[in-house]
């Protein structure tokens, strides 16, 4: 196998000439290497997080591996309002060629079960926020009939199980949303995939036992975060063989799957 | 799971993974010795420590910055040696120095003082650093240049990580002229010959090693293949890709490699060499990193995992003690694929505790057969004892602590400097 032949030849998007990616909740670890995708494909970024120090360290990193350009924005994503208007303040008149929301928190479900605010602010950070800003990039898109909404939700959006309802109801609604952009998207020449990651190692996991062909490194989630948007659409599973993991588990029956503690 | 390279210790280890620099010091639980812990490529215990924290740098793998006029570059600890060169090789830079694996970090690649094919030239990696960022468990944080009046610079290139946590290095690049090299390869039938070559190698050629068929018995022993190598000037800029590498999912049983198929392995390999004998183009990923492209290559000796023995012989005692290490590894049978023999050249090395001094380094693998090989590395440190040589801590996971500090003799000025907060089962067993 020469080096030659080893190489990624084409670069698959045309990002650098036409528009810009946005990624909010840049400092997750899938996020940036969703990012450092981009970046060593030469596009423009604009990252949003809520730690300028942490943007700032990323954005360096991203300079020098490649991206043309990159913005950072402080800002809490969970609290925001004029969702539409801020868009256009990033853009600047830019085309939003690629859209990835990465944010979420896993959160505490025995904690959030007793203490109903804490169930709420799970609801809002893993639902309600990202759904608006899905909503708001869905409607630049159809304006500019073209562009792609990516986002990151979960397996544990597929069957509710006692661990992890509260997060996992959050996944379902979001996954829902994001599946009947697309559909709309698609009348517009745009489109929106929803990405149902199953476990993959990073903060949002530090403390399990992460070990075993199930777990999905950081790298990898965001890597396939940036090939989903590329050539998938609709709904999908990240890695793929979770679909099949999934389908046995949703087909077990009720009466069987309650004897379990998942 | 924590794995050093070698797999002779494996257990689960307590871990903590930072994503931030900043959030180093939180991430740490108090009261607890520590040790940093990269990519897991040294051989031996040097960055474990049995009851203590690991702290996985491999999340703090950013890029700082990277001047491309001048091959400076600053960044992270945790950043792999791999991913540095996907960055600078296509603005015509590439590492001063490079170990035989690409999947190391910039922090191991500093506290452990690597070298490389080019050591006659270039020296070791820590002759190429311009700065280190370390954070001391007691709270300061240094900027180390080589200039420093004070020891901690010399005390951290090659310090096993025992001065503090390196968190950033900057390096100096070196300019190349194509991302392939020019490799000319022979065959040397003897000691003698190999170093004739060796010899009349340096001045003309920037890279050498060499192959040793450590099976061969009498008027074979010591017979090999050579290989030197200059870099291109066709301003051919590639860089390597990490993606489409193969991978041992799963560890072999312990009975494949046995004396048989280790010596079969050698013949073959001798065969194939021999040929390729001659000259010819080759991209640096499969000069420098033949077997990063086999990921987890270390499975393949099995559940007991294996040992490294990696010697340096001052140039003054000549081809004596490298002859007879390989006779006794032949009579024991025991060696293994990859045995490489390559000359230091008179460079010094910037640590106190750096590896690489001029003289002759002989590196052989050699799967864990309990006692038996233990019994046989007693016997090669005699003869590494005898002429002054010294093993390669990155490597070891056994050598007694007097060879250790004969080997070392700055080892006292060394312990003035570490951090006290910070241990490794490597420093328990020798520093004791």
């Amino acid at each position: 196998m020469s080096p030659s032949e080893e190489r990624t030849s084409a670069i698959t998007t045309n990002i650098v000439d036409h528009g810009v990616v946005l990624i909010l909740g840049a400092t997750s670890a899938m996020a940036e290497h969703a990012a450092r995708e981009h970046a060593r494909r030469g596009d423009r970024l604009i990252l949003v997080a809520r730690s300028a120090d942490k943007l700032d360290t990323i954005k360096a990193d991203l300079e020098a591996r490649g991206a043309n350009e990159v913005n950072t924005v402080v800002a809490d994503l969970a609290d925001a309002k004029d969702h539409a208007d801020t868009l256009e303040s990033w853009l600047e008149g830019r085309k939003l060629e690629r859209t990835y929301i990465f944010f979420g928190v896993l959160g505490e479900q025995n904690e959030a079960q007793e203490q109903l605010d804490l169930a709420a602010a799970l609801m809002r950070v893993n639902y309600n926020a990202p759904a608006m800003w899905s909503l708001a990039v869905a409607n630049l898109l159809e304006m500019q009939n073209g562009g792609c909404l990516v986002v990151a939700s979960s397996v544990a959006g597929d069957r509710g199980r006692m661990s992890n309802h509260i997060y996992g109801s959050a996944k379902a609604g979001l996954s829902t949303l994001v599946q009947g952009i697309d559909h709309r998207l698609s009348k517009a020449g745009a489109k929106a995939v929803g990405i149902r990651y199953g476990f993959v190692i990073s903060p949002m996991t530090e403390g399990m036992g992460r070990s075993g062909p199930l777990w999905t490194s950081a790298k990898k989630a965001g890597r396939l975060a940036v090939s989903a948007g590329d050539k998938r659409r609709g709904l999908i599973y990240a890695p793929f063989f979770w679909r099949g993991i999934i389908s046995v588990i949703r087909s077990i029956p009720t009466s069987i799957f309650n004897r379990t503690k998942l | 799971m924590i794995e050093a390279w070698g797999r002779l210790d494996r257990r689960e280890r307590f871990a903590v993974s930072p994503r931030f620099r900043d959030d180093v010091v939180q991430a740490l639980p108090t009261r607890r010795p520590l040790i940093a812990h990269g990519l897991g490529r040294s051989y031996g215990d040097v960055a474990t420590l049995e009851d203590g924290v690991h702290l996985r740098t491999e999340n703090l793998d950013r890029i700082m910055w990277f001047d491309p006029q001048t091959g400076v570059l600053r960044a992270e600890a945790g950043i792999s040696l791999s991913a540095v060169l996907q960055v600078v090789v296509p603005h015509g830079w590439f590492l001063p120095t490079t170990p035989g694996s690409r999947f190391v970090t910039l922090g191991g690649a500093v506290a452990n003082d690597v070298h490389g094919k080019n050591h006659h030239r270039a020296g070791t990696f820590g002759s190429h650093v311009r700065a280190i960022g370390l954070s001391r468990t007691s709270g300061e944080d240094y900027v180390l240049r080589p200039d420093h009046e004070d020891g901690l610079f010399a005390a951290t290139v090659g310090g096993l990580g025992l001065t503090g946590l390196i968190t950033w290095v900057e390096i100096q690049l070196a300019a190349v002229g194509s991302s392939f090299l020019d490799v000319e390869t022979l065959a040397f039938d003897n000691l003698e010959e190999f170093f004739e070559i060796a010899d009349a190698s340096e001045e003309g050629f920037e890279h050498t090693v060499s192959w040793i068929d450590c099976l061969a018995k009498g008027n074979r022993a010591g017979r090999g293949i050579f290989s030197r190598a200059n870099w291109c000037a066709d301003t051919r800029y590639e860089p390597h890709d990490d993606r489409s590498a193969l991978f041992v999912p799963l560890e072999a049983p312990g009975f494949i490699l046995n004396g048989l198929s280790v010596k079969a392995f050698n013949t073959a390999y001798r065969t194939a060499q021999m040929h390729k004998l001659g000259r010819h183009r080759t991209h640096y990923a499969p000069f420098f990193y033949p077997l990063d492209a086999i990921g987890g290559w270390n499975k393949l000796y099995g559940p007991k995992g294996f040992y490294q023995y990696q010697s340096v012989t001052p140039r003054a005692a000549g081809t004596g003690p490298v002859r007879r290490m390989l006779k006794e590894i032949a009579a024991a049978g025991q060696g293994s694929f990859l045995s490489v023999l390559k000359t230091f050249g008179s460079k010094r090395s910037p640590g106190l505790l750096s590896f690489p001094t001029e003289g002759v380094t002989l590196a052989l693998d050699f799967p864990n057969k309990g006692r038996r090989t233990l019994e046989l590395f007693k016997r090669l440190d005699r003869i590494v004892a005898e002429v002054g040589g010294r093993l390669y801590p990155a490597k070891d996971a056994r050598m007694p602590p007097a060879l250790f500090r004969a080997g070392f003799p700055q080892t006292d000025e060394f312990l003035s400097y570490r951090d006290e907060g910070i241990d490794s089962d490597f420093a328990r067993r020798i520093f004791k």
